[in-house]
């Protein structure tokens, strides 16, 4: 699993690819999280268009996004 | 790390000082694994395939390895509590049953631990109307499934997941279930 960020106008948009479990669900909290906090863009968009799998550890993380912005 | 087989009847498992389990099935692939979170791709790249060879559509294939993926993920998390390298064992048997005149292929997933029993009445799935992280699991993997149950079996905790092809999602009955 892969997390890169870019920017684009008023969005930070984080591009992760791979499949997103337990082994590797923390980093891509992380990444959000500290992305959102950062407040270096009005808007985090989390690209999800090359993530096969996602368990419920990834949707737990992305949620804990939503509720901190 | 698995293989394929076709006459397992007693599994001794090498693991620790279990006592050898008595397994009645045929079983088409066993896995033992340990507790690292790195191994669910391992489970979920066995069973592809597998569930591929046993006739399930791509829909029913994704469902079962979502339930079995949540499954051991909740050992790994709850049962073990994020030890890395506690037992794991999975076995997958090819079920049959009759239902409406018809036969039906499935299968089932049975997952082993060493953790400490499950309070089965501890374990309720919350509500989806929460918006929060967290509590997910359940849902998933009953979802997934046409059968959850759990068992305690002597120091072992097994849970067991059924999947039939082609059936109607959710029920947790299986009427004339004949392992082959």
């Amino acid at each position: 699993m892969k997390i890169s960020a870019r920017r684009i106008d008023q969005a930070t948009i984080l591009d992760v690819t791979g499949n997103i479990d337990m082994s590797n669900s923390p980093e891509v909290r992380k990444a959000l999280l500290l992305e959102i906090r950062a407040k270096r863009a009005p808007r985090v968009v989390l690209n999800l268009t090359s993530v096969e799998y996602i368990d419920s550890s990834g949707v737990a993380s992305l949620i804990e996004g939503l509720k901190t912005m | 790390m698995h293989k394929q087989g076709t006459n397992s009847v007693t599994v001794k498992r090498p693991v620790g000082k279990r006592k050898p389990t008595k397994v009645s099935r045929t079983f088409l692939l066993k896995l033992e694994l340990r507790s690292h979170p790195t191994f669910l791709c391992v489970v979920r790249g066995a069973l592809e395939p597998l569930m591929e060879s046993l006739g399930f559509s791509g829909e029913e294939n994704r469902a079962i390895i979502r339930g079995v993926d949540e499954a051991v993920s909740n050992i790994m998390r709850h049962s073990y509590h994020g030890c890395p390298d506690k037992p794991i064992d999975v076995y997958c048997n090819r079920l049959e049953r009759r239902a409406n005149g018809r036969s039906e292929q499935g299968v089932e997933v049975l997952l082993f631990d060493c953790g400490p029993a499950v309070d089965t009445t501890k374990i309720q799935p919350r509500p989806l109307d929460e918006i929060r992280p967290g509590g997910l699991g359940l849902h998933i993997i009953r979802g997934s499934m046409d059968a959850v149950e759990y068992k305690r079996a002597g120091r072992m905790n097994r849970l067991r997941l059924v999947k039939y092809a082609g059936a109607s999602k959710g029920g947790s009955a299986c009427p004339e279930e004949n392992p082959q």
